[in-house]
């Protein structure tokens, strides 16, 4: 039986203040997956810091979203290279040269919260590991040429997985592993586009609010993370990516940054 | 296979008794894993695509007079990885340890990540993840019964980021948080999931060195012990200890096996 624990009081994020520093102002910045919850949410804080934020996804949804946030949506019919090229383009055209594509690596459909492996089906698999790495692929791939020529103080991409690659999740093998490929995308490629202007960041978030279900992440957080609270997508997440994308840190590439209110993994 | 090899005699019997199957085994370090479990006294299941391979392993085995049998498995299917580990059990009584090694072909060709194309990738993704994810599906009732451990090869690549094979080093990146989130739900089963990313001469990497003639020099003075590793002497001991109960306690662990190159 675990102890009682004086939970802390978690913050209402609909009543909480958004302070954004305007780091961003008329910076474009791409959303992909950006009118799922998750992306919705850090949309909405990437734009408190004064960014014009572009959400490109599947969901059909990315225009009328998008309006919420003063930007532009984008619906791609397929998870490939070519229809990310084509979306990244349109983006362009409508807002001018693109700064930074923040892309969250999310479960595909079939994906459930938690799954033992030996329980799991094929799709299921898939839709845990093979297919959101592949698109991370695709969607790292559609960036590079989107992010030529090299911009003032450098392009950026941003991916933003789960929090378990670093320190494993029973449950979430198949997420943890594809979270894990991003980082090591990020890694490898920082070294080889670096000298082409683009640098490449990861951050982990808990899987909870990934996957939209940002009321899971909190009991455990108010009792095992450091702050006591999990992180906010809007104005935590959203906080770190604005950093990440400015101009402030063009020092900065390769970097692996967990926002999750302090668990604390080994690294 | 190094010609210095240990003699059987210079090797601890630590894995007596135990079946250990081996994926990729035909050559370079599966094949070495495969000869020194042997040279530990398991009975070892040699496995490789190449059915020719495989079997010239399996008789190198046998003629150093210890104990192997080859079977031909393509791990990117299923029902191959489910033939071989059911012949297993029915030939052996028992499976106690199984190495995924095998590694695509495309693994070790240098390609920008921009002009990776969908075949690359997903040879790749195939062989290092979804055929890791059908071993352990279809060895865990066997593993589970004997209290085993599953071992994963990965690599250094998919730490420290190798630029010549971005995907390669993404690829093997995922496989570290496998082994690490296997463990914690294998963990109450008693199964133990581990890595070892090597760094060792191996065919493939002897072919990126013919193409890169200054990269084995280059390599080799970034280790600390400044050389690079023989895949029989260096690579194997080290493996036969996650295979064998010397290390009941470890699991989750990517052990790197490199003379010192990375010291993440």
């Amino acid at each position: 039986m675990l102890p009682a624990v004086n939970a802390p009081v978690l913050h209402n994020v609909t009543t909480h203040k958004v302070t954004t520093h305007k780091v961003t102002t008329h910076k474009v910045i791409v959303v992909m997956h950006g009118a799922t919850p998750f992306g919705r949410k850090l949309a909405r804080g990437l734009a408190d810091g004064g960014a014009h934020v572009a959400l490109v996804g599947s969901t059909g949804d990315e225009d009328s979203v998008a309006h919420a946030t003063g930007g532009v949506g984008h619906t791609v019919h397929a998870d490939t290279r070519a229809e990310y090229e084509r979306a990244l383009a349109d983006v362009a055209a409508a807002l001018g040269p693109i700064n930074a594509v923040v892309a969250p690596v999310l479960p595909g459909p079939t994906a459930g919260p938690a799954m033992a492996l030996t329980s799991m089906s094929e799709q299921q698999w898939f839709d845990a590991c093979e297919g959101p790495l592949r698109v991370a692929r695709n969607v790292v791939q559609a960036a590079f040429g989107a992010l030529q020529p090299p911009r003032e103080h450098g392009g950026r991409i941003v991916l933003i997985a789960s929090s378990s690659a670093i320190s494993g999740q029973a449950g979430q093998v198949g997420f943890a592993t594809a979270a894990e490929g991003a980082r090591s995308m990020t890694r490898v490629l920082a070294k080889s586009w670096g000298r082409v202007g683009i640098r490449l960041h990861w951050v982990g978030v808990p899987t909870a609010l990934l996957t939209g279900h940002d009321e899971a992440a909190r009991p455990l957080a108010a009792w095992d993370a450091a702050l006591g609270e999990a992180p906010d997508v809007r104005r935590d997440v959203a906080a770190v990516i604005t950093a990440l994308v400015s101009a402030e840190t063009a020092a900065l590439t390769a970097t692996t940054t967990i926002v999750d209110g302090g668990f604390l993994p080994p690294l | 296979m190094n010609d210095a090899r240990p003699t059987r005699s210079a090797v601890l019997p630590t894995l007596r008794g135990r079946v250990v199957l081996v994926t990729g085994a035909g050559q370079g370090i599966g094949a070495a894993i495969a000869m020194h479990a042997a040279a530990a006294e398991a009975k070892v299941i040699v496995t490789a695509r190449n059915a020719k391979a495989g079997a010239a392993v399996a008789q190198a085995i046998v003629d150093r007079g210890d104990d192997a049998v080859a079977i031909a498995c393509d791990v990117t299917s299923r029902a191959d990885i489910e033939a071989v580990v059911n012949e297993t059990v029915e030939r052996f009584g028992a499976l106690h340890a199984l190495v995924h090694n095998a590694v695509s072909s495309y693994a070790s060709r240098p390609v920008p990540f921009e002009a990776v194309d969908d075949a690359n990738w997903d040879d790749q993704v195939g062989v290092a993840l979804h055929a890791a994810f059908t071993c352990a599906q279809v060895a865990f009732e066997p593993l589970r019964a004997a209290q085993g451990t599953y071992l994963l090869l990965l690599s250094t690549a998919g730490m420290e980021g190798s630029q010549p094979v971005p995907a390669y080093s993404s690829i093997k990146g995922a496989q570290r948080a496998f082994v690490k989130s296997l463990a914690r739900e294998w963990g109450p089963h008693g199964v133990r999931v581990n890595g070892l990313a090597p760094l060792a001469v191996t065919p493939a990497m002897a072919d990126f060195f013919a193409r890169e003639p200054t990269a084995a020099a280059r390599l080799a003075s970034r280790a600390a012990l400044g050389r690079l590793g023989d895949a029989e002497t260096d690579i194997g001991p080290p493996i036969n200890f996650l295979l064998s109960d010397q290390s009941r306690f470890i699991t989750g662990q990517t052990l790197v096996v490199d003379g010192g190159c990375f010291l993440l």
